[in-house]
């Protein structure tokens, strides 16, 4: 400022028959909304930082006054600097505030060329609402050069009918001449930390020459240029400039600024580049511009993600490895680019093809994946990549077949549909529900790892088994832990439960309970045989032909990873028994379980005392209290899970609760809709309770206990009547 | 609360917000009931007192080959057969061993009014009596085991009810020391 001012007093000397007399500006010559600097500089005054143009309704006089900065600036920049093209006697203005609603102290101050004051006025109340407030600075030797209002605390101060006495200085009829000295035009720069050096030369210069660099964007939306003013340093016609600061990535053009006090302006310009090393390493290795056509934009930089996109593909930097992104993965990654809900960021790996999918391919990025298939790019966002990855994959989930909908603010806060491996018109929901936020995982068959320890494949009738974890917000995260495996309890614990004999020995019955007699023990797991006994014990059993004396129907089960507990090593199936006969009705009605059903039981847990082969004891359901069998089935011409249930004459009392689970959601706005017999007639001497689930129906049977009658010899658990359910759900979504 | 312990202010937030906003959900489930296709109320099989009168399916699957000669090794059936015994009549079975056995003994009745009495006999000694155990109306089992030495034994049924009786009999024997862990 001191320089500028210095300037002045030489234009000054060097121009003696400058004319001194009273100038008033009231600011109504201009625009509102005009940026002033040197508007006024053959009145003799410039405003070397700017202030702005504005119509005030209070204004000292007209319409206009000329305010600090604009109210869109975050910061009022003050104070507000005045400065005369040559010394001046007075200078008189009319001040207000312009954001408060209270008087805020202000203090004019002058200065000379050599930067001493010269002259104060103040501190006075500046008012909120009017220009009641003036300022008035002399100097008997017409020694002010500059005035500077100062206010008490951050304000958008106001001036209006600036006076004047005073001669005027000479302007400088050149414009400045600006040399930029680096980076050099053409630079390769191979840091993104420019250094920007560089002359001005030229008389009576506004101090912060402007650079603005142009920084190629988007097509269609290219970013505003980065501006930013320039520190000047030197004297007399000759000042420097020196910037250090980031770039941005690819070919970039940088220009400067700079501007006298007769607005006469001077600039430079010099083009560079930039992009990472290892970014235009890649470009190469992996066939140049033939390959990703020319560069259009890019992303990020410094120690962050990087991403160089060309016109057919994206190079991403991160982490000091890079990955590509080309055909369907780019188009996909563009489309999603800048998108709040699945803005990707950069690749964390390559586009890999995926086990199971021929041709489908996935990638992943910092936030999120996408999953290309059949010529399509499907987006998956973070919270559903996890549960993919931490629920068995793929093969496990499959691959999407949609983009991720939501429907705020009903419950529905995140939904994708995906389609199997094994059976690609097979399709599994992932959703993200309710308040607080619950994660839904639906699969028919679940992570077919228990399907296919059962020796069973995925078909369009297997069973829908759901996974269900907290979040902690509509879009994760969620605590995804896959369901914990149990270990079957050791086969010498089973023969300690026989008391180590084999029935007919006297001090072990055919069937010894785990627990007790009476308590009754739950387990689900996958049919895999079904079918009545061959034979069995005529001492043991109510209802039984000739010999061998057939009576049971044996449901061979594999219970489900979290129920493994229920076996005895080293059986890897349980046997869940019922007298036949007495399921006749049901048979009749609705048919049995077959392999393949999804069975949900609750009985007896014992371990079978009349078998010892080989010393395995193994454990049974012995007899089914409660026996749930589901499978998918086409019902109005959609998928249904359809149930039959049935609760008998073993059945004690004993709360039981079950689930029926639906069919993996069709579209997120899908109503669930359960068709079921009514309870006059399908339920006897019991309570069946239902309530619904975000995909699910859960039931709960009880009754008043009644102590279950046990043959004392044999362990036999006899059959009791007045008390069932039988009937058949139908469970699925309506939109 | 305890839901709300480590939470971070905007969660809390955002529970709020959804309390009033996402309460309701506007899919509600939809149940429709309608007549059972068997009523319950009309199965036979769970009625007080009733016996299984439903046969089989025909198209039920088949039972497996047995491939177990028997499920107690070495048992001998003495008789396992199905009868109807008037009120207040006796039956008699003989049962012969030449070598230790465990004797083992079934009765189910149905119709009587009270329990059916099983005494095993030697000679004109009452070596043994079943235990009986009521199952439901008029039915019940009356079991019976016994340790014998080789001979001839007289097993007595006696319906001792005043009304007729419907038996299902299974009595056999098995020698310990034949009989070997399966």
């Amino acid at each position: 400022m001191k320089l500028i001012a210095a300037s002045f007093v030489l234009v000054c000397l060097a121009a003696p028959r400058a004319i001194q007399a009273q100038t008033v500006i009231d600011f109504e010559d201009l625009s509102a909304g005009a940026i002033v600097n040197t508007q006024y500089a053959a009145k003799g005054v410039v405003f070397p930082f700017s202030a702005f143009l504005y119509q005030d309704p209070h204004a000292h006089s007209g319409t206009h006054a000329l305010r600090l900065a604009s109210l869109a600036t975050e910061f009022p920049p003050g104070p507000l600097v005045i400065e005369f093209t040559a010394g001046q006697r007075s200078v008189k203005f009319f001040a207000r505030v312009t954001t408060g609603t209270v008087p805020v102290q202000g203090t004019a101050t002058a200065f000379n060329a050599a930067g001493a004051v010269v002259a104060t006025d103040g501190p006075k109340p500046v008012q909120p609402d009017s220009y009641n407030t003036s300022f008035v600075l002399t100097s008997a030797q017409a020694a002010i050069v500059k005035v500077e209002l100062n206010m008490a605390q951050m304000e958008f101060e106001a001036i209006d009918d600036l006076t004047f006495t005073g001669k005027k200085g000479t302007l400088p009829n050149t414009a400045p001449v600006v040399k930029i000295t680096s980076p050099a035009n053409g630079a390769e720069l191979n840091s993104q930390n420019a250094l920007l050096t560089g002359t001005i030369t030229g008389a009576s210069l506004l101090p912060n020459p402007v650079a603005t660099m142009d920084i190629p964007g988007p097509p269609g939306a290219p970013p505003p240029p980065f501006t930013f003013s320039l520190p000047m340093t030197g004297s007399g016609n000759v000042h420097n400039f020196s910037w250090s600061g980031g770039t941005g990535l690819g070919p970039q053009t940088l220009t400067v600024k700079a501007t006298n006090i007769a607005g006469l302006t001077g600039t430079a310009s010099v083009k560079f580049d930039y992009l990472p090393q290892a970014i235009k390493d890649r470009f190469q290795n992996e066939g140049g511009a033939a390959k990703f056509g020319s560069f259009v934009y890019g992303i990020g930089g410094g120690l962050g993600c990087t991403i160089a996109i060309y016109q057919q593909g994206a190079i991403f930097y991160l982490n000091s490895n890079t990955f590509l992104a080309l055909g369907t993965m780019f188009a996909k990654w563009q489309e999603a680019n800048g998108k709040s809900r699945s803005d990707l960021r950069c690749a964390t790996s390559e586009e890999t093809p995926l086990n199971g999918f021929a041709g489908a391919t996935r990638q992943d990025f910092q936030r999120g994946r996408l999953y290309s298939s059949g010529g399509q790019g499907f987006y998956v966002p973070p919270v559903f990549a996890d549960a993919i990855d931490k629920l068995g994959g793929e093969v496990a989930t499959g691959i999407p077949i949609s983009d991720p909908a939501n429907l705020p603010p009903t419950p529905v806060w995140n939904f994708q549909r995906f389609q199997r491996a094994d059976n690609t018109t097979l399709a599994s929901t992932l959703e993200i529900w309710g308040s607080p936020p619950v994660l839904y995982v639906q699969r028919q068959g679940g992570d077919l790892t228990d399907l296919q320890r059962a020796g069973l494949s995925l078909t369009p009738t297997t069973a829908t088994l759901e996974l269900s974890f907290q979040c902690s917000g509509p879009d994760g995260p969620c605590s995804i832990t896959p369901p914990m495996p149990t270990e079957p309890f050791p086969g010498t614990d089973a023969a300690r439960i026989c008391f180590f004999g084999v029935y007919p020995d006297f001090w072990v019955r055919e069937w010894e309970p785990v627990a007790d007699d009476q308590t009754l023990t739950s387990l689900s797991g996958f049919v895999k045989n079904a079918n009545p006994s061959p034979a069995d014990n005529p001492l043991s059993h109510t209802n039984h032909g000739d010999i061998p004396f057939p009576s049971d129907f044996l449901v061979d089960t594999l219970p489900l990873t979290p129920f493994r507990n229920i076996l005895s090593q080293p059986n890897t199936r349980m046997e869940v028994e019922y007298e036949e006969a007495y399921a006749r009705a049901l048979e009749a009605g609705w048919g049995w379980p077959i392999a393949g059903d999804l069975l949900f039981v609750a009985g007896r847990w014992v371990v079978d005392c009349g078998h010892n082969d080989h010393a395995n004891y193994h454990s049974e359901i012995h007899p089914a209290a409660v026996l749930i069998f589901s499978k998918t089935t086409q019902h109005l011409g959609r998928p249904a899970t359809d149930t039959i249930l049935w609760a008998n004459g073993y059945y004690s009392g004993a709360p039981v609760d079950f689930v029926v689970e639906a069919p993996p959601k069709p579209s997120p706005d899908a109503n669930l809709v359960l068709e079921k017999p009514t309870d006059l007639s399908a339920a006897l001497g019991l309570t069946l309770q239902l309530s619904w689930d975000a995909h699910a129906v859960k039931g709960h049977f009880e009754a008043p206990r009644r102590q279950m009658a046990i043959d004392s010899a044999t362990g036999q658990m006899f059959w009791q009547d007045s008390r069932g359910y039988q009937g058949e759900w139908l469970l699925y979504w309506d939109k | 609360m305890r839901v709300c312990q480590g939470l971070g202010p905007f969660a809390i937030l955002f529970l709020l917000f959804c309390a009033m906003v996402c309460a309701q959900d506007p899919h509600p489930p939809k149940l429709i009931e309608s007549e059972n296709r068997r009523d319950i109320r009309d199965e036979p099989i769970f009625k007080p007192g009733s016996p299984v009168t439903v046969a089989s399916p025909k198209n039920i699957p088949p039972a497996p080959p047995n491939e177990e000669p028997s499920l107690i090794d070495g048992v001998k059936w003495h008789d396992t057969e199905s009868i109807s015994l008037a009120a207040q009549k006796k039956k008699v079975i003989t049962v012969e061993v030449d070598s230790r056995s465990w004797l083992l003994v079934k009765v189910d009745w149905h119709g009587a009014g009270v329990p059916v009495q099983v005494t095993l006999r030697r000679g004109s000694s009452v070596i043994a009596s079943g235990t009986p155990i009521a199952t439901g109306a008029g039915m019940g089992r009356t079991s019976m085991r016994a340790d014998l030495k080789p001979g001839k034994f007289l097993i007595s049924i006696q319906n001792v009810s005043q009304r007729p009786a419907n038996l299902d009999i299974a009595i056999g024997s098995v020698p310990p020391k034949e009989r070997s862990s399966q």
